[in-house]
């Protein structure tokens, strides 16, 4: 009993000696740890600005100073997390004067490999960034540069301080916000998936003649009750603004803007440069060219798609190492066939190159073929096109391995005798050179435009469809 | 002529690293630069004396059962005021030991010294001691840490030896570099030490 006794007192007493020891030594160092390291963040932001005073200003997209001087805001510090090489993320401050000018760039913590990716902290690398501002591309090799051997590390770098452009242009409001814009959407059906309260809000979208008709709410977690408002009224706010900039229901602004995020995640390949997804089947059958930036050169390839398949891809020109760029491309090409898809993985040690490869592909099935009438499959086709009139061309022709026959002009709203003939000069080019690349004619353009343009309908739509076979 | 004799016993013939082989954790993790060795050797240090002298001088009212939860407050209470102290004023250290700073509550070296050394020794010997121990395991890190600097960064004590361009053996500023520093270190250190010690020498052939 008396040991129990003794235990606990003993033990008790140290632990209250040590409690007091410790509130002690806060109370004394306290404070001067608060002003160090407020004195830290006014000298690290001091870094990138000059000004007399920081502001911080809060609910922006990022932490943002506001750099004072004299009372006038002189320019901004924004603090951002590029992800380079290493899953911690490069932690940097960008300063920026009142015009979105980078005045300087300081990276404060990062966990890049020491010795290669850790270079892109040292203000050597960083000092390029001054003086770049809302006019520059930050492409590397063009106006930055990347370090060989940390691309990754500087391309976290490049991307954040952009970024940092970008934002400040915003939110200084030198640049107009480019939010989605619904007209510019293709009907169909989109989902998406944002983060409200409780989870994850999915929602799906059903857009019909280049407006949003429909927002359904397929899934969520909010809270009943608190989160009605929202995922009543804000679905019907957004169809009728069509627009994603609505206002968050408040009393409910994280479900609120968990909806807004998943419209958002919906039509994110439609916000800023992003293009419509390629969608192999509706592409002609023929060469397409295209050209895109690989790690040093540019990287320029030839596609061969027909019946909406991927057949080749030629890498015309490229410059990069050729031990490291030729066998990924080679690898990549093969796995973009067989895969039909440009969804393929990278080749890791050569991230640049194989991401050249798959934007040159992309751009070259974005860009205008050269139709190759031989790879047509098979069989009759038709198609129509609106010619002189409003009344359409309709055209039908024949494949038979490779070879284009019977084409002919079932019907037309044309002038009589002048588009005639015109047809007819062009049935004979085509038929003779076995290709669309003819020569309009002349006094009847429409005409002729209108009948190539019905017979890359009939390629699109393919061998045996429509009517009048 | 005590002193001296603690302080070899504890630098060298009970070097805390390379002959007890205790607190690998931050002699591994913290040695990528000299002087991080050299602040995380010298706050142990500090917390080491602390704990010892406090522990020797409670160690007849310590009842035995709750020796060891006494003996981590102590060592804890220590560990926080010194990082408080640490944060407050060297705030470049406090920051490049990290983790490691709070982490000197469980180094095995100084609840090793408190149950093994202080417990049953005088106020005085157990200051010493963990002077001793202290200083051998500064001199450990900071060895290893140079090492590890001058192999991985091309500087010590951040003074760069070789020009800017110069490609150095990065590994060493890697963990890997940490256990090959510590490895071929403890390598020589054992060859050094039997060489000198023939009996030691003979029993290690005898039981080959």
């Amino acid at each position: 009993m008396n040991t129990t006794v003794k235990m606990i007192v003993v033990l008790g007493l140290i632990s209250a000696i040590s409690a007091g020891l410790l509130a002690g030594v806060n109370m004394l160092t306290a404070d001067t740890i608060k002003a160090n390291s407020e004195k830290r963040l006014y000298e690290t932001l001091a870094q990138v600005i000059e000004a007399d005073e920081f502001e911080a200003q809060e609910g922006t997209e990022f932490p943002l100073w506001l750099a004072k001087t004299n009372g006038e805001v002189v320019g901004y510090v924004v603090r951002l997390t590029g992800h380079g090489y290493s899953s911690d993320g490069i932690d940097l401050l960008v300063g920026l004067d009142a015009q979105a000018t980078v005045k300087g760039v300081l990276v404060f913590s990062h966990s890049e490999t020491p010795g290669l990716g850790s270079k892109v902290a040292e203000q050597s690398y960083l000092a390029q960034f001054v003086g770049k501002g809302l006019d520059s591309a930050f492409v590397p090799g063009e106006d930055v540069d990347a370090i060989s051997g940390a691309t990754s590390s500087s391309m976290a770098v490049i991307g954040s301080v952009r970024k940092a452009v970008d934002f400040v242009g915003k939110y200084a409001g030198l640049t107009e916000e480019t939010g989605i814009d619904f007209a510019n959407i293709p009907d169909g059906e989109y989902v998406g998936k944002g983060r409200g309260f409780g989870g994850d809000i999915t929602v799906k979208l059903t857009f019909a003649g280049g407006k949003l008709t429909a927002l359904e709410i397929v899934s969520h977690n909010e809270s009943p009750n608190v989160s009605d408002p929202a995922i009543e009224n804000l679905p019907q706010a957004i169809i009728d603004q069509q627009t994603v900039e609505v206002d968050a229901v408040s009393g409910a602004t994280m479900t609120s803007e968990g909806i807004i995020a998943a419209v958002k995640d919906a039509l994110a390949e439609f916000s800023g440069e992003d293009e419509a997804p390629i969608d192999l089947d509706s592409l002609l059958p023929g060469k397409y060219t295209g050209t895109a930036r690989g790690f040093s050169s540019d990287i320029t390839v030839e596609v061969t798609v027909a019946a909406g398949k991927i057949l080749d891809i030629v890498v015309v020109s490229q410059d990069d190492t050729p031990e490291i760029a030729g066998p990924a491309l080679a690898t990549l090409v093969e796995a973009i066939i067989e895969e039909q898809s440009l969804e393929v993985d990278l080749v890791s040690g050569a991230t640049y190159s194989s991401e050249g490869l798959v934007a040159a592909v992309k751009n070259a099935l974005r860009s205008d073929p050269v139709v190759d009438l031989s790879l047509l499959l098979d069989g009759n086709y038709t198609g129509e096109a609106e010619g002189f009139s409003r009344n359409p061309i309709r055209v039908s022709f024949t494949m038979k391995d490779g070879a284009i026959s019977a084409l002919k002009v079932m019907s037309h709203g044309d002038t009589p005798g002048l588009a005639d003939d015109a047809f007819n000069d062009i049935i004979q080019s085509i038929e003779s050179s076995q290709s669309l690349d003819v020569d309009l004619v002349s006094g009847a353009t429409y005409s002729s435009q209108g009948m190539l343009e019905a017979i890359i309908n009939a390629i699109k739509a393919g061998p045996g469809s429509g009517t009048g076979q | 002529m005590t002193i001296l004799k603690e302080l070899k016993r504890g630098v060298f013939l009970e070097n805390p690293t390379f002959r007890l082989v205790l607190g690998m954790c931050p002699t591994l993790a913290v040695t990528t630069l000299a002087i991080n060795g050299i602040g995380m050797g010298l706050a142990t240090t500090a917390v080491l004396i602390g704990s010892n002298v406090v522990i020797a001088a409670l160690k007849n009212i310590i009842p035995s059962q709750v020796r060891i939860p006494c003996y981590i407050v102590v060592i804890s209470t220590f560990v926080t005021i010194i990082s408080m102290l640490m944060e407050a004023y060297v705030y470049p250290l406090y920051e490049a030991l990290g983790i490691f700073l709070p982490l000197i509550v469980v180094n095995c070296i100084i609840l090793g010294r408190a149950e093994a050394y202080a417990s049953k020794h005088s106020v005085g010997m157990s200051a010493l001691d963990g002077l001793a121990i202290g200083l051998g395991f500064t001199l450990s890190l900071t060895v290893i840490g140079s090492i590890r600097e001058i192999l991985g960064a091309g500087s010590i004590f951040g003074y760069s030896l070789v020009g800017e361009n110069v490609p150095m053996a990065t590994i060493f500023s890697l963990p890997p570099g940490a256990f090959f520093t510590l490895g071929i270190l403890m390598a020589v250190i054992n060859a050094v030490t039997n060489k000198k010690n023939p009996r030691k020498k003979a029993a290690a052939k005898r039981e080959a």
